[in-house]
């Protein structure tokens, strides 16, 4: 899965990150996609990035989570993921 | 007449004097007459005027009314009609997207269709060496290349509908479509000797074979002894190799073991189906190794026949990766969800065209990245 990967500009900087995972709600209207630079924070958490995007369009721009229904969508496909 | 001349002289004076203060307050009678007249006239020249002004006013008062009654009944008729328009598009967008969430369910149904096929073409030949069916193997390998071309033509028209309903084909630059041109043509060159040519042949060889075998002169023992598959031959997958081991056989009559054992030293032939495949591997990845046995084909992507790393809800179409599956499973994996937005630029091209391509070709629900 060597091309699940973006090329990321952070902070000047680019940086390889790799896509977890992504999908299209049918409610929403809108496209998620998951991805890590693999960097930890303090409290040793891996940095876990949501981009949002047009299903349609794609992503001519990368938007940012909205609204806790979105947050409640996408933990509830983690959880569903973990338990597979 | 002293007396008379002096008395008209008084009279003349005395008139005078007369006439002098008789025309003077007369005069000055005239002139309160005149002035009195014209305030008058102003009084009701000013009244005139105010009245007028009042007029003039509530006049300008009814105009600014209609005027305003006038802009608000064209705001609410414009904003209906933007209301219309806006509701139109929206309606229009919302088919464009349901439209293209259909089509690609509609693709994942002919995935799953060709997966289901490829299991029960890897069952047969398997199997192969128990029953002989043959014509089976053939009909199944042709199913499953009459799905895989019309996938492949789907793909193609696929593109071009999203380009053309979307309407963003300014935002596509030309290398890009050249570039997803070639790739297109250069996926379609490469699978499609995959897809035609074998089945021809394979047509024309059991054809062949299949007369052999009815010819009761070449009487060959069909109903030899059966021997575990791991003793008689490696399964291939595809029927070329074995087809042309029998066509070897037609002079002797031989145990189907012989035969299969001249077909281990078949070459195979160079096509994606017949290209040799070990039985233990099937299960993992079978299309994709054996294609990636030849060079000169791309690999059919992972998704087409293992359908392990993504998962489908009803509310999503969810792919993940098996390394984010066994991360998140692992309770010493911690992580923080952030969100950060991403300029387009900064995506190569190339990443978005392999991804789509890759997820386009998966059995899911798809979540697709494309420009």
């Amino acid at each position: 899965m060597n091309q699940d990967k973006l090329v990321v500009n952070m902070n000047g900087e680019n940086v390889s990150c790799d896509i977890l995972f992504s999908l299209v709600c049918n409610e929403t209207h809108k496209g998620y996609i998951a991805y890590t630079d693999h960097q930890k924070d303090e409290n040793n958490q891996e940095n876990l990035f949501i981009g949002v995007y047009d299903p349609v369009v794609g992503p001519s721009a990368l938007g940012e989570v909205s609204s806790q229904q979105e947050w409640d969508l996408i933990n509830s496909i983690i959880e569903k993921i973990k338990s597979l | 007449m002293e007396n008379v001349e002096m008395e008209n002289s008084d009279l003349i004076i005395l008139r005078d004097k007369f006439e002098s203060e008789t025309q003077g307050e007369y005069m000055e009678y005239i002139k309160k007459e005149i002035i009195s007249n014209a305030n008058n006239k102003i009084s009701d020249k000013n009244a005139e005027l105010s009245e007028l002004k009042s007029e003039r006013e509530s006049l300008k008062a009814e105009i600014s009314q209609l005027k305003m009654e006038k802009a608000v009944a064209e705001n609410d008729q414009l904003n209906t009609a933007l209301l219309k328009t806006e509701d139109d598009l929206r309606d229009v967008i919302n088919d464009i997207k349901k439209a293209l969430i259909d089509n690609k369910k509609s693709k994942s149904s002919d995935i799953s269709k060709l997966s289901d096929l490829v299991a029960s073409l890897e069952d047969k030949v398997s199997n192969y060496g128990k029953d002989n069916k043959i014509n089976d193997i053939i009909e199944e390998q042709e199913k499953m290349s009459a799905l895989l071309n019309e996938f492949i033509e789907t793909y193609k028209n696929d593109k071009e509908d999203i380009l053309n309903k979307i309407g963003n084909v300014d935002r596509v630059e030309e290398n890009d479509v050249i570039k997803q041109d070639q790739v297109e043509n250069e996926v379609t060159d490469e699978i499609a000797p995959v897809l035609d040519t074998p089945v021809e042949e394979v047509n024309e060889e059991v054809k062949e074979d299949e007369n052999v075998l009815e010819n009761p002169e070449n009487d060959i023992n069909l109903n030899g002894p059966i021997v575990p598959m791991e003793d008689s031959v490696t399964p291939e997958f595809g029927v070329n190799s074995f087809d042309a081991g029998v066509e070897n056989n037609t002079s002797d009559v031989a145990p189907v073991e012989e035969v299969t054992e001249e077909v281990k030293e078949e070459t195979p032939v160079e096509n994606g189906f017949d290209q040799v495949v070990n039985q233990e591997e099937i299960p993992q990845a079978p299309v994709e190794e054996a294609a990636q046995e030849n060079t000169n084909i791309d690999p059919i992507p992972n998704e087409l026949i293992e359908p392990l790393i993504e998962q489908q809800y009803s509310a999503a179409g969810v792919k993940a990766t098996r390394t984010f599956v066994n991360s998140v499973k692992d309770p010493n994996y911690n992580f923080v969800l952030k969100t950060q937005p991403i300029p387009v630029s900064e995506i190569p091209q190339d990443l978005i065209d392999k991804f789509n391509e890759n997820i386009t070709n998966s059995n899911q629900e798809v979540a697709t990245l494309s420009r």
